[in-house]
Parts: C-alpha cells; sequence; structure tokens
C-alpha cells in the first residue's frame, strides 16, 4: 500500500465486512503526538494517520488478551512491525490468516539512542539485503574486555527493574516470564548488579536469532540503557554464523529454536 | 510553616555554599548527568551541580529514592537466626529537588508513619536536609507540569528546608523555612555573602503561572472519580497501556513494594530479606497464588494507579491527591499516557 488513504479505505473495508474485529494503527492525540490506536468503528477509520514520527512497533498488541478477544485483526505495520508479525508466524505464535498487514512505507528518520537509523526495512515489502554499517557496535568490539565489561556494567548499574524493555516487545511472548518464576527462582527480581546483569543478559540470549532490530526496548528504557546494542549484535552474529535474518521469511523458524540432525555439533564434549 | 528570613546570594556564593557543605563531610546528593539524563547522585566536588542543567531539566526518576531505594535489605539471615538490618543514614543534603517532589515526601511520609512507622524511611528524612529549587527558571516548566491543577505550587515551600530561585541573571533568593534549613546554613555560611532581603520565591508566582499549559484543576476529581470506575472511555484512554512499570518508578509518590529473600550466593542458608520497588502495573502485583487475577486486563490496573492517586490516597489521608503534576510519569511513558490527559478527557465527556 503507498498512502495512509489506502489504508483507511482497506480498514474501513475489512471491519464493515467484518473480516476482522479491530484494526490497530496510529492515531493523532490532542498535543499532536502520534499514539497507538484501536479501532472497531469503521466509521472512524479516519482517526488512522501515518508519518515519519510513528516510531511504535505495534506488533506487541497483537498478545494482549483484550485486543485478542476481538477474532481477527488488522495492523498498519512499518518494515520492523512486519518483520516481528513475521517472527511471530514463523513462532507459531499467530497464525497468518488471522492477521491482515496494512504494510506502510515508513521514512523515519530516528528518534534518539539510534532507533531507526540502522534501519534495513523502511520498505516492508522491499527490504533492503545488507545490514547497515554500525557505529556503536564497532565501538564496544575496539574495547579490550575489561572496558566492554564496564561499559555494560555502568549501563545495568542505571536498570530499575521497570521491565519496560520486555512489555514493549514484540518477542517477549512468554505467559510466565523467567524472571517471574519463583520455584526455584531463576534470576534475582532484585535491582542489584547481580539480578540486573542476570536478567538484562538473559533477555538478550533469549532473543537471539529472534530480535528484529526495532530499537524499542532502547527508546522504552526510562533510564537509557543500550539493550539495542547487545541485541543488534546477537542479530548481527546470527545472520553471519547462520544466514539467517529475524521476521524476513514467516516460515523459516530461528535457527536456536530449531533442531536437525546434521547440526554441527563439535562445542559438546 | 513560618519562613524565617530571605536573602539573595550570588552564584559565586552559592558556589561556596556548596563547597563548604562537601567541606563539613555532609553527603551531598544533586542532579547529575548520567547518560543522557539527569539523575540524583552523591557529589564529590562542587563543580559536578551544574545548576543551569538543574535548574532547566528535571531529573527522570524522583528523589524518592534518597528515603525509600529501589532495593534494601530489611532483615539478615544466618541458619535460623535473623538479625536486624539498621538503615545506613549518614548527614545528607538533598539538593536541587522540585517543589513538586518536596511536596512528594510529605505524602510519602503520611504513608510511611500511617500504621507503621517504618524506620527505614524515617530515619533517612531524619538526616536529610532539603534544598528546593524553585521553578523559577524560565525553562523550569515543561507541558507536561501541572502541579497547580493538584494543589501545588511551583514556588511553594512546604516540605523544604531551604528554598532557592532565581533572582536576576546571576543571583540567587535563598529562604530559610525551617530550623533544619537554618542549622546547615549556619554551619556552612562561612564566606558566603548573603544579602538581607524582603523578597520570597512566591513573589514570582504569577509570572510563572502563564507558563504552565496544563491548567485545569484536579483538585474535586476524587469526588466524580467513583462514577468513572466502570467507564468504557477510561477504557480506551488507557487501552494502549503495555504495563511495564516506569510510571510508578518515576513517580515520586508511588510507595508499592515486594518484599523478596535473596540468599547470598556461596553460602547455604545466609542471605537477605530485601524490599524491592513494586508497581500496580505489573500482572503480577494482585496475583493469586492460586492462579486468580483480581486485576486480570492492563487498563484495570492502569485505573488503579490513578484511583490510588486521585481517589483513594485523598479518601484515606488528607483530602490531598497523592498526583504531585511533575509529569515524570508521563514523560517517560513509552506509549505516551498521560494521567492529566485521561482523567481530563474522561471527566470532560461526562458520565460514560
Amino acid at each position: 500500500m503507498n498512502s495512509i488513504h489506502e489504508v483507511r479505505e482497506e480498514a474501513r473495508k475489512l471491519l464493515e465486512e467484518k473480516r476482522v474485529g479491530m484494526v490497530i494503527g496510529y492515531g493523532k492525540g490532542k498535543g499532536k503526538k502520534n499514539y497507538p490506536i484501536f479501532i472497531t468503528d469503521p466509521q472512524k477509520v479516519e482517526e488512522l494517520h501515518f508519518e515519519s514520527d510513528c516510531f511504535y512497533n505495534l506488533a506487541v498488541y497483537l498478545r494482549k488478551p483484550e485486543v485478542c478477544s476481538h477474532g481477527k485483526l488488522a495492523i498498519v505495520v512499518k518494515g520492523c512491525d512486519a518483520r516481528s508479525v513475521r517472527g511471530l508466524f514463523s513462532e507459531n505464535q499467530l497464525k497468518s490468516e488471522e492477521v491482515v498487514m496494512l504494510e506502510l512505507k515508513c521514512d523515519a528518520k530516528g528518534i534518539g539512542r539510534d532507533k531507526c537509523t540502522t534501519c534495513r526495512v523502511k520498505n516492508p515489502l522491499t527490504p533492503e539485503e545488507k545490514n547497515p554499517i554500525d557505529g556503536e557496535i564497532a565501538k564496544i568490539l575496539a574495547m579490550p574486555m575489561e572496558e566492554r565489561f564496564r561499559f555494560f556494567a555502568e549501563e545495568f548499574k542505571r536498570c530499575i527493574r521497570c521491565y519496560a524493555c520486555r512489555q514493549i516487545c514484540p518477542h517477549c511472548f512468554c505467559k510466565t516470564c523467567i524472571v517471574e518464576k519463583s520455584e526455584p527462582q531463576w534470576i534475582s527480581s532484585t535491582p542489584s548488579p547481580l539480578g540486573n546483569w542476570s536478567w538484562n543478559f538473559t533477555r538478550a540470549f533469549h532473543l537471539i536469532g529472534r530480535c528484529v532490530e526495532c530499537g524499542e526496548c532502547a527508546r522504552a528504557c526510562p533510564v537509557g540503557i543500550r539493550l539495542d546494542i547487545l541485541n543488534r549484535y546477537l542479530a548481527k552474529s546470527v545472520e553471519e554464523k547462520y544466514q539467517f535474518i529475524a521476521g524476513m521469511d514467516e516460515k523459516a523458524a530461528p535457527p536456536l529454536t530449531t533442531y536437525k540432525q546434521n547440526d554441527n555439533q563439535d562445542f559438546i564434549r | 510553616m513560618k519562613s524565617y528570613n530571605s536573602s539573595i546570594v550570588t552564584k559565586q556564593g552559592l558556589k561556596q555554599l556548596i563547597e563548604n557543605i562537601l567541606a563539613h563531610k555532609y553527603r551531598l546528593l544533586a542532579p547529575k548527568k548520567s547518560g543522557e539524563q539527569l539523575s540524583f547522585e552523591t557529589i564529590l566536588r562542587a563543580e559536578e551541580v551544574v545548576l543551569n542543567q538543574l535548574l532547566r531539566t528535571m531529573t527522570t526518576l524522583s528523589p524518592k529514592e534518597v528515603f525509600f531505594p529501589r532495593t534494601e535489605p530489611v532483615l539478615r539471615y544466618t541458619g535460623q537466626e535473623m538479625h536486624d538490618v539498621e538503615p545506613p543514614t549518614p548527614e545528607t543534603v538533598l539538593f536541587g529537588i522540585r517543589p513538586c517532589d518536596a511536596r512528594g515526601l510529605e505524602l510519602l511520609d503520611k504513608v510511611f508513619t500511617w500504621d507503621y512507622n517504618d524506620k527505614f524511611y524515617l530515619k533517612r528524612r531524619e538526616a536529610t536536609t532539603i534544598v528546593t529549587f524553585a521553578c523559577s527558571d524560565q525553562a523550569s516548566v515543561d507541558e507536561h507540569c501541572f502541579c497547580l491543577g493538584v494543589g501545588g505550587d511551583p514556588t511553594a515551600s512546604s516540605g523544604s528546608d531551604l528554598l532557592l530561585s532565581t533572582n536576576g541573571d546571576d543571583a540567587f533568593l535563598l529562604e530559610v523555612i525551617t530550623e533544619k534549613g537554618e542549622r546547615l546554613l549556619n554551619s556552612c555560611k562561612e564566606g558566603v555573602e548573603l544579602q538581607a532581603s524582603d523578597k520570597r520565591a512566591a513573589d514570582q508566582l504569577e509570572a510563572i503561572k502563564d507558563r504552565f499549559v496544563r491548567k485545569q484543576d484536579l483538585t474535586e476529581v476524587r469526588h466524580k472519580m467513583p462514577e468513572y470506575f466502570d467507564s468504557d472511555q477510561l477504557v480506551q484512554e488507557t487501552y494502549r497501556c503495555l504495563g511495564c512499570g516506569i510510571c510508578a518508578m518515576s513517580c515520586p509518590t508511588c510507595h508499592c513494594f515486594d518484599i523478596v529473600d535473596e540468599p547470598k550466593a556461596g553460602t547455604l542458608g545466609e542471605g537477605a530479606r530485601v524490599k524491592n520497588w513494586d508497581a500496580c502495573s505489573f500482572a503480577l502485583f494482585t496475583k493469586h497464588a492460586g492462579g486468580h487475577n483480581p486485576r486480570e486486563l492492563q487498563c484495570q490496573r492502569c485505573r488503579q494507579r490513578y484511583f490510588h492517586k486521585l481517589a483513594y490516597y485523598p479518601q484515606k489521608f488528607s483530602e490531598e491527591s497523592l498526583c504531585v503534576g511533575c509529569g515524570r510519569c508521563s514523560r517517560s511513558c513509552p506509549v505516551g499516557l498521560d494521567i492529566y490527559q485521561a482523567v481530563t478527557h474522561v471527566l470532560g465527556k461526562g458520565r460514560a
């Protein structure tokens, strides 16, 4: 789709013909800021809106119970949202026949903490192949190990365990997060150095090969922790080692969630 | 509260005062740039206090952490034995909080002394002298601020021991509000030129009022809130809430905590019972052991926070709302939720 007008028209049809129960998109508030909106009434599709500051990854709402209760859903997607939706298909979290994607080309320029600046999916239908050069990752890789450790220790020191990174992430879909498990407890829920290391690294590891690099975790973090660097680096590693880019093919499961008889297992000794 | 006296102090004089505070071995906490934001940190050198910055930008997290840390041990255990924990309480000067933050502490006092005197909070309160900066700079008030709508005042002295406000380009007005403030000033005023003045921060109130975009009065909404408990409009306003805890954790008055046992690594049967910040927006907050959750949906959890701020606390304690209008929750909300907007929209639209 090329314009928001076409999206509104399609949304109206989908709602009128009862092919979907709800449309998730962007709206504009009184303060002229955009925010996620949820439309069930075909009369209201004019509220749908899109411009370069529509930075939310709306795919996160596809797992909210109050949204799911509306049956089939339509969702306005930019490139990163589309990657998320396809990622959720590939991990059997959603059925492709239950979600209609209303794709829009995105020209976001980035809104701090590198969100959007390393994007390669401005166009959801024809994503670029190459991973853009990532200055932040290069900076970390140039550090000696102790310095890297200090960098992340300083970052995680600020963590208050508000879990905004998890809540805003479409791929953190576990019904019970590992940090909430108490019998036994795997990760300390205390915002101490130990608890914060375990939490932030465990979350990053759980996202290996699944993170679509939308940068929402870093954007949401109220204390400015650069979670995006960690996640983008892991995504890059997966791409290099497995030639896999998360969320590009809805039929391809993430490499670390699959098993093959001929997997290279020489690391097991 | 009686205003003792006020005097004009130059920028240089204020720097001297800060140096004296440090020389007198007080622990000094003030907003300091950390990464891309301001947070309350221990100050070791006077130059670390950047006055322009703290006048213009509000800290992301509130100063409640000075009294109610994000985590703290409340008892330690070794096997079957339990040991009391005393909170560390060095003599502290908390410098550069805003009038809304100071008021927030007064509201918290009521909670932490209501049915039980929380020694961890109270001992820290006792050991701390509060130097507040009135929001008198052109840029102190932004589009999220609404203290005036919840009974606050950007020049108010309540909750502060000393009150600073700007006075022209290079000078400040320093008001002594309490005896504690007077003691601090007396012990640290060596070499600080203080010129007596009959001005007060409050003289600037009318001019500052004009800088507020959010002017609607919310002090009476507590009477109306119960009607809107099941309002569809409130559900609509909060539908996009994702259930993180940013609002509660950045709030100067949210005070819920969780108690967990933290075993000490590498030991058997040794550890501490710790008190960690919690948030009513978390799904786990009300989840019962049997699996039932009385607040099953996110909009119900969001509603709880709004009602606690604007209806339950006033009902229980003081007619004052538990929201001080600092705007931190809306500044940091990753999906642009906003208690002021939600409440004014819903109540403005009438009965659902």
